[in-house]
């Protein structure tokens, strides 16, 4: 029987070839560790601690306080950035993108945190033992951080502070939000026994003492403890290495500002790593898109120069309504008529042309991309009697006459004109807490606490002071100590110091003004130039809660030429009996059977 | 054949003859020219005949009025009358009879006649008669069951997304591409030049793909290419040269339409004087007075694609070879779009002795596909862009288009997209016969593949108006020139050996057969990328700025090793049974969860053996068949695969590569996936991004075959039924696990998906007379899907679709119309009645969409529309395909012509594609038809501008029935006489015309083609329309 014999060694063959399993089967991902062999070093702990950096700065298109802010009364979102414009108008459902991308990125920080806490201990023998306590240090900041924002844009949420399995996967109920404040107070004090009052510049991002009791006075005054919201502002008050005001309000938000010591939190951004959108999404035609544009109710907020609101000052002059206006004003949006990114600024129809700037002298008139023209019209320069036909492309511009000069980037929206790289990919910092929040703080907390002193009046002034710092213009100093007064101020103080920051959604809630706020037609300013807009010559009303009413005032959509009245950019709705909580992603509730709930109204 | 011709000799001299003899010689060749030798030929009714030599060369001495048979083995026999000729030259069709058909199967090939399993087969001349350049698209509607669904026009990415029987699984889609062999080893159907393939076979249920296991879930494509054989050399040139334009386009208003609807949206936008002036026609189109159709600009070019194939094929006895060589351009119908292909092979066979055989096959190609930019940047800008909007200057220079966005000067600028592949293939593969029946072959094949892609953006210069400032824009509007480079490496390892036995034992046929299988897959991506180029000519890395270097990689890799057999036994060729066995064992997954069986059992009954049906005149031949099986699917998804700009990567169908998930079974901690910014500096983070699942397992597909096969009247008429059920089971699901813990899903083995169908073909081949010879093949099949189980879920979460226990597979998910809001529906104050429900997506008004308030969050209707009146309102499956083919041939002439229809998907458009003014958009003129105080019964609501609207919910009023009959292909040929080729020692010559996609009949809204992208937003190349003259010539 030779056959077998054939048989046999091609069978022999064929299990020589068959032992392959090694080199077919056992096989590992060659780039990534596995959970079974990570967290065993200090240097692996900081990869992981950098994995949860990460994940604070959420970035969709823009950074996640612009965009927080443009669900507020502050401005329009015209161009839907991040999809808000659901939020505004009343169309908030479960499952817009919106409330879904806040919950899970923040959950999956939250996620991050905690598995670098259940784990770290593995690597506790192989850390240096003062910089493994500040990792965790810093993972509890972070944690809390992502929870302060969950709980305040969603309310009672899944409290998860441990890593998790499939195989031990736990569907977690609400927990109720003070229980999860209180915890969260309790970890960010932890973290602040722990953690240097500041980092060096070397390692400016992660988070500090500071930075730890400010969020906590932000969380306890956001809660109403204006106890502890005084206490931890004081914290960083007579911390050893007091914080000071940046002497240059609108160069804070350049990056003259960044490092400085009054920001206490910040988000950095470079390119390859991460960038943000914020300066194409707000800039000018001037390199930008002007998607994110301050409203007219915003301008208004201002106060003039004498501390008073426009509508109980006799000096404001509706004629010239820029004019002696409180210097943030300018210093945070971009006016008509004046300079900003290297260009007057001119929105009105019949500036087809304008002034490129460099060094404040007049150097080029350059086609407007501004102007607000229809298709078809020629248009003579008055300045040089150069003939223009307009394109039709310019109906679509800022709509409110307005631009957010506040970390937009000026440089790189100029830089973009002459092939710069684009302001798609800013790397402009920005800035999650301030020492400014801390006195604010620290004077809302006395004020509504009853507690009022000259140390109230101090920190607000100081606010104050600084933001007339570099005009030639003293500034109003507070002296009330009635507390009624004291609250109208402070809430205009923040509502114009904090604009574009990220904290004004969290401010209208608590003060449970939003009904009011987010309940009105949002409006820009004159569509058809702001030469004649002393003809329009009309002046709001300004209540206790600074909402600002137009009643009376002439209102339009926009149109194509001749008009003067304010343009209607959104009707804007709010339901007090639901929209004061964001609802619960769907897919949470459907992951859960409905163990997590949603929110009444939803 | 020794026997043969010894029997032939005998003849000759043992006979005698009466009547008056005539030399006749000749040549006998197959279709293609190529010389048949061996071929018998007897003069009819004796015994006189002859054996034609090496070269088809023969020579016989017959009466006058004889008449030649000429026959031969896996060719038909034919006949011609002498008539006194003494030159005769015969063309033998490869036309296999009956029994001796011969068809690829796993591993081997089988008697058609034998087959028990659903294969379905297409030839050479099918694939090869149609002029495309991915062969995919080439199997539209030829094979029943078979879906090829060309979505793109765009050159290089037009080919076809194939799906046998359906989408049978959840997740990414390309867990639904068949498994596609090219000669045994897994690869790219499009990466072939179609003149070097031999025959399709597409296996569709589990008794025919179950030898390939885990892969096989969505059926198995072999495709062999062209061997040589023995006989004369011969040389073959096919070219074509066409000429393609897009088949439909979006129609858009002109200026005048667009402002005349835009007052609608907002009165007063455009005045009065501004319309009189374009009323008048007077100088309407010009800079003063703008009227761009940016569709008809961007698609300008006229594209031309030309093809040239040379190959060389034929041996001797101990070494035959097939070699080719082709080139295929195609340009596009936007500016600076071209694809190229080169394509070599070289199949060479060696006999070392009678027991030992040798192939060794070299395949290499490069393939280089370019564009001026993504599309998003080019059509759905021309998609958007209002006609206002000047592209031409008055004096020709480029205009301002959107605030210097300009996508007719973009597609015309010197930034440049190019992707160049590279693949090479060896395939050696030994075959020992050591005894008799039995044969041991082993291949080894490592195929090589590498993808780089070369983005250089730069920016083109426009003018403010004619004579005014020049602008140069840079990186194509997104800001500084940049030079992206990506490189995509693959290797792929593959080993099989395979054992045959066979043994007749009277009437008894057993064959065995039994292998093992290796296969390694390693890839690796890298990236690097500067900006800021100084001198936009020069586009090397280092000619960026340094400071804006950037650079990125990973790599990854799979293996799966297998055991298989199968076992044949037939009795008379009348009871057929074969058993298939795979045993695989994949690295995806754990050990102990990492190797699983899929068994599968088929039977045949050929009934037209019996003796009672044996000698029927008009049943030639009937089989009844019936198979179970389970297959296997371990393919991971997760995204699609992105690149550096955050761009979807493409297909050669024009579909997203996805990304493959290799480790789902252990928590993997990623290493700068999270990277921050500390101290100003980047810092590298890791994070594990998805929950691990270590007990994860296969898919197990399970099907069930019933199917007919019947030939009557000569075998001129055949039908070939199938109906099935395809089960698949413990899909690869995400498991549903609450979003709070902060990690992606990881895949579970739960749901469970049904196909319920029926493939049926039917098919007429006659001959009128001696030169007329039609034929009409009708192809149907129809299928139901769905859902049985989604792992005790009633649904996935929804999105736009939804995945629902009872319902098809992603049914289109949005609200339900009942209409438009009208004028009576709101009080004085602009308030809604009370009576409605209240709108719960925003302010609306007269003119707005009507949901119907169906459900709430109880699911009965809770007097408010929300996300819970949300249900299935449309398909995105296509149930119904059916395929038509018409041919007829006289003499020289053929004509050939197909059609194929589709039914049951619904198409939702949005964005620019579907919503008039959107996002500052246009609008296209079958939206015309919309709500205005004085048109209250319109098709469509009231217009509004802006980026988001309540009326812009997923809901009826987008969705569009796809369902469509296309003209795919008219072809006209005409072979040249052969009097007139021999003159020039052509064997062969055929030239030809052809054109596809001429025509299509469908509900979509007009312009719109039915096979545009689901929830599409206006970035696509609409399908092309080619037209098509071409040459096959053979030496």
């Amino acid at each position: 029987m030779k056959n077998i014999k054939y048989i046999i060694i091609l069978s022999i063959g064929l299990l020589v070839f068959g032992s392959c399993e090694d080199n077919v089967l056992n096989l590992e991902d060659p780039g990534s560790p596995t959970d079974a062999t990570f967290f065993r070093t200090e240097a692996q702990l900081e990869v992981a601690l950098t994995g949860i950096y990460e994940q604070i700065n959420y970035v969709n298109a823009v950074p996640f306080p612009q965009l927080l802010d443009h669900t507020t009364d502050y401005a329009f979102n015209r161009g839907n950035v991040g999809g808000t414009i659901v939020a505004t108008t009343g169309g908030l459902t479960s499952t817009e993108s919106l409330v879904n991308g806040f919950w899970n990125n923040f959950y999956t920080g939250v996620q991050r945190a905690n598995n670098l806490l259940t784990n770290m201990d593995k690597a506790a023998d192989a850390s240096d033992p003062n910089r493994f306590e500040q990792i965790k240090a810093e993972a509890l900041f972070l944690r809390s951080l992502f929870y302060s924002y969950l709980t305040e844009l969603y309310g009672d949420v899944p409290f998860r502070t441990e890593v998790t399995s499939l195989e031990e996967l736990e569907i977690v109920a609400r927990t109720p939000k003070a229980e999860i404040v209180a915890s969260i107070i309790s970890d960010l004090q932890e973290a602040a026994a722990i953690l240097p009052p500041t980092q060096p510049a070397t390692e400016r991002g992660r988070a500090s003492a500071n930075a730890a009791n400010a969020l906590i006075s932000r969380i306890a005054l956001y809660n109403e403890d204006y106890e502890l919201a005084e206490s931890a502002a004081l914290k960083v008050m007579n911390s050893p290495d007091t914080p000071s005001l940046y002497p240059d309000y609108e160069g804070l938000f350049t990056d003259a500002g960044v490092g400085s010591s009054e920001v206490l939190f910040d988000l950095s951004y470079i390119n390859g790593t991460k960038t943000h959108g914020l300066s194409q999404r707000q800039g000018s035609r001037f390199g930008g898109w002007c998607q994110l544009v301050p409203a007219q109710q915003t301008v208004d907020s201002y106060e003039t120069i004498n501390g008073l609101p426009i509508d109980e000052d006799p000096e404001y002059d509706p004629a010239n309504p820029f004019e002696n206006r409180d210097p943030r004003l300018a210093a945070t949006i971009a006016l008509p008529n004046r300079v900003w990114t290297g260009h007057i600024i001119q929105q009105h129809s019949d500036s087809i042309a304008t002034w490129r700037i460099e060094d404040g002298v007049k150097v080029e008139r350059v086609f407007n991309p501004n102007s607000a023209n229809p298709a078809g019209r020629t248009i003579v320069d008055p300045y040089d009697g150069t003939e223009y036909v307009t394109g039709g492309a310019n109906r679509f511009t800022a709509f409110s006459g307005y631009f957010w000069k506040k970390f937009s980037d000026a440089p790189r929206l100029l830089g973009s004109l002459s092939g710069g790289p684009s302001p798609l990919q800013s790397e402009q910092t920005i800035y999650l807490i301030r020492y400014a929040e801390v006195l604010l703080n620290y004077a809302e907390a006395k004020i509504e606490a009853g507690s009022i002193d000259g140390s109230v009046l101090n920190a607000l002034n100081s606010v104050r002071e600084r933001a007339y710092a570099n005009s030639a213009v003293p500034f109003p100093a507070v002296s009330t100590t009635d507390q009624a007064e004291l609250r109208k101020i402070v809430r205009r103080e923040r509502k114009v110091e904090f604009a574009d920051e990220g904290l004004r959604l969290f401010d209208i809630k608590r003060w449970r003004i939003a009904e009011k706020v987010l309940n009105t037609t949002l409006l820009g300013g004159p569509a058809n130039g702001f030469s004649k807009i002393g003809d329009l010559g009309f002046v709001p009303n300004i209540d206790d809660d600074g909402h600002i009413d137009y009643t009376g005032a002439p209102t339009q959509p926009r149109v194509e030429l001749g008009n003067l009245d304010y343009r209607e950019l959104e009707e804007r709705t709010f339901d007090a009996g639901k929209h004061y909580l964001w609802p619960i992603p769907q897919a949470e509730i459907d992951a859960t059977e409905k163990v997590v709930t949603q929110n009444p109204g939803y | 054949m020794k026997q043969a011709i010894v029997c032939f000799l005998f003849t000759v001299f043992g006979f005698s003859q009466i009547s008056a003899q005539i030399t006749v010689s000749g040549t006998v060749n197959d279709e293609q020219g190529v010389p048949i030798p061996g071929v018998n030929i007897v003069e009819k009714g004796t015994t006189n005949g002859i054996v034609a030599d090496f070269d088809g060369n023969f020579s016989i001495e017959v009466a006058e009025d004889a008449t030649l048979v000429f026959s031969s083995i896996g060719y038909g026999t034919i006949e011609k009358s002498v008539n006194n000729q003494t030159t005769i030259n015969a063309t033998m069709s490869e036309e296999a009879s009956l029994l001796d058909e011969v068809v690829v199967v796993g591993y081997g090939t089988q008697k058609a006649v034998n087959l028990t399993g659903s294969v379905e087969t297409v030839k050479a001349d099918e694939i090869a008669k149609q002029p495309v350049a991915q062969a995919s698209q080439a199997l539209a509607g030829l094979v029943p069951g078979l879906t090829a669904t060309q979505s793109s026009g765009q050159p290089g990415a037009d080919g076809a997304a194939i799906r046998i029987r359906g989408v049978g699984t959840l997740g990414n889609g390309a867990k639904n591409n068949p498994l596609i062999l090219v000669d045994g080893i897994p690869d790219d159907i499009n990466g072939l030049d179609p003149s070097d393939i031999e025959s399709i076979s597409v296996l569709k249920d589990a008794s025919a793909s179950a030898i390939y296991g885990s892969r096989a879930a969505n059926g198995v494509i072999l495709i062999t290419t062209k061997r040589g054989k023995e006989g004369k050399i011969s040389t073959t040139y096919n070219t074509y040269v066409g000429i393609q334009s897009v088949a439909q386009n979006l129609k858009f208003m002109d200026a005048l339409g667009y402002m005349e609807a835009f007052n609608s949206a907002e009165p007063g936008a455009f005045s009065e004087e501004t319309l009189n002036q374009y009323r008048s026609g007077n100088g309407v189109g010009t800079e003063a007075l703008p009227d761009t159709d940016w569709v008809d600009l961007l698609f300008s070019s006229a594209a031309i694609q030309q093809y040239h194939s040379l190959s060389i094929r034929g041996g001797s006895e101990k070494l035959k070879t097939a070699s080719s060589i082709s080139f295929t351009d195609q340009e596009g119908n936007i500016a600076n779009f071209d694809f190229q292909r080169y394509n070599g092979r070289f199949n060479i066979d060696y006999a070392l002795s009678k027991k030992l055989d040798v192939a060794f096959d070299l395949n290499f190609r490069r393939e280089v596909k370019s564009q001026p930019a993504r599309l998003q940047n080019l059509t759905r800008s021309a998609y958007r862009l209002q006609p206002l909007f000047i592209a031409f200057n008055d004096d020709g220079t480029y205009g301002s288009g959107f605030g210097g966005s300009n996508p007719i000067a973009l597609a015309n600028s010197s930034a440049k997209d190019e992707t160049i592949s590279n693949y090479f293939r060896a395939l050696a593969k030994v075959t020992y016969r050591p005894f008799n029946n039995f044969s041991v072959s082993a291949t080894y094949a490592p195929q090589f593949f590498d993808r780089d892609r070369d983005d250089f953006r730069a920016g083109y210069t426009y003018y403010e108006g004619s004579g005014g400032p020049a602008i140069t824009t840079v990186g194509g509007g997104v800001g500084e020139s940049s030079l992206f480079k990506e490189t995509f490496t693959t290797f792929q390892d593959n080993f099989n050996a395979v054992a045959n036995w066979g043994k007749e034992f009277g009437d008894h046929n057993v064959s065995v057969l039994g292998g093992y299988e290796f296969l390694k897959f390693n890839s690796e991506i890298w990236t690097a990328s500067r900006r800021g180029f100084v001198l936009d000519e020069f586009r090397g890395l280092d000619n960026g700025l340094p400071d804006t270097q950037l650079n990125s990689g990973s790599s990854t890799l799979n293996g799966l090793e297998s055991l298989f057999g199968r076992f044949n036994y037939s009795y008379k060729d009348k009871y057929l049974l074969e058993a298939n066995v795979r045993k695989d064992a994949s690295s995806r997954f754990a050990k102990g969860y990492r190797s699983a069986t899929f068994p599968s059992f088929s039977l045949g009954w050929v009934v037209s053996e019996e003796n009672f049906l044996k000698d029927s005149e008009t049943l030639n031949f009937l089989k009844f068949r019936a198979s179970w099986g389970q297959l296997g699917n371990q393919f991971i998804f997760s995204a699609n695969q992105t690149d550096n700009n955050g761009d979807t990567v493409q297909g050669a169908d024009g579909s997203a590569v996805a990304q493959e998930v290799n480790f789902p079974y252990t928590s993997l901690f990623g290493l700068g996936n999270a990277n921050a910014v500390i101290g100003g500096t980047p810092v590298v983070g890791g994070a594990q991004t998805v929950l691990a699942n270590s007990q994860l397992q296969w898919e197990t597909g399970e099907t069930q075959n019933i199917g007919v096969d019947a030939k009557f009247l000569n075998s001129r008429l055949s039908f070939t039924g199938e109906y099935y059920v395809r089960k698949t089971k413990d899909i690869l699901l995400g498991v549903t696990i609450p979003t709070s813990v902060g990690l992606d899903a990881p895949v579970q083995n739960a749901g469970e998906v049904w196909n319920t169908g029926y493939d049926i073909s039917i098919g007429w081949n006659d001959m009128i007379g001696e030169d007329f010879r039609y034929g009409i093949n009708l192809n149907y099949s129809g299928f139901d899907n769905e859902i049985k189980d989604l792992g005790g879920l009633d649904q996935l979460p929804p999105g736009n679709t939804i995945n629902k226990v009872g319902e098809e597979i992603g049914a289109i998910y949005g609200l339900k119309v009942e209409g438009l809001y009208q004028e009576s529906d709101f009080d004085t104050d602009g308030n809604l009645n009370s009576a409605l429900p209240s709108p719960g997506f925003g302010a609306i008004q007269a003119g707005d969409i009507k949901y119907a308030d169906i459900s709430g969050p109880d699911g009965i209707p809770d007097g408010a529309i929300t996300n819970d009146d949300r249900t299935i309102i449309g398909s995105n499956i296509t149930t119904e395909n059916w395929g038509l083919e018409l041919f007829s041939a006289y003499k020289g002439l053929d004509l050939s012509i197909s059609l194929l229809g589709a039914g049951g998907r619904d198409v939702v458009l949005e964005g620019d594609a579907g919503w008039a003014f959107y996002n500052a958009g246009k609008i296209q003129e079958w939206q015309g038809d919309y709500w205005t105080p004085d048109n209250t019964n319109a098709e469509y609501p009231r217009l509004t501008p802006g980026s988001s609207h309540s009326n812009w919910r997923v809901n009826e009023t987008w969705m569009h029935d796809a369902s469509y009959v296309r003209l795919r292909n008219v072809t006209l040929g005409y072979k040249l006489p052969r009097d007139f080729t021999d003159k020039f020692n052509i064997a062969n010559a055929r030239i030809y015309l052809s054109g596809q996609n001429l025509a299509t009949w469908d509900n979509m809204p007009d312009g719109i083609d039915p096979l545009t992208p689901q929830f599409s937003t206006g970035s696509f190349y609409p399908v092309t329309k080619v037209f098509t003259m071409g040459l096959n010539v053979t030496f």
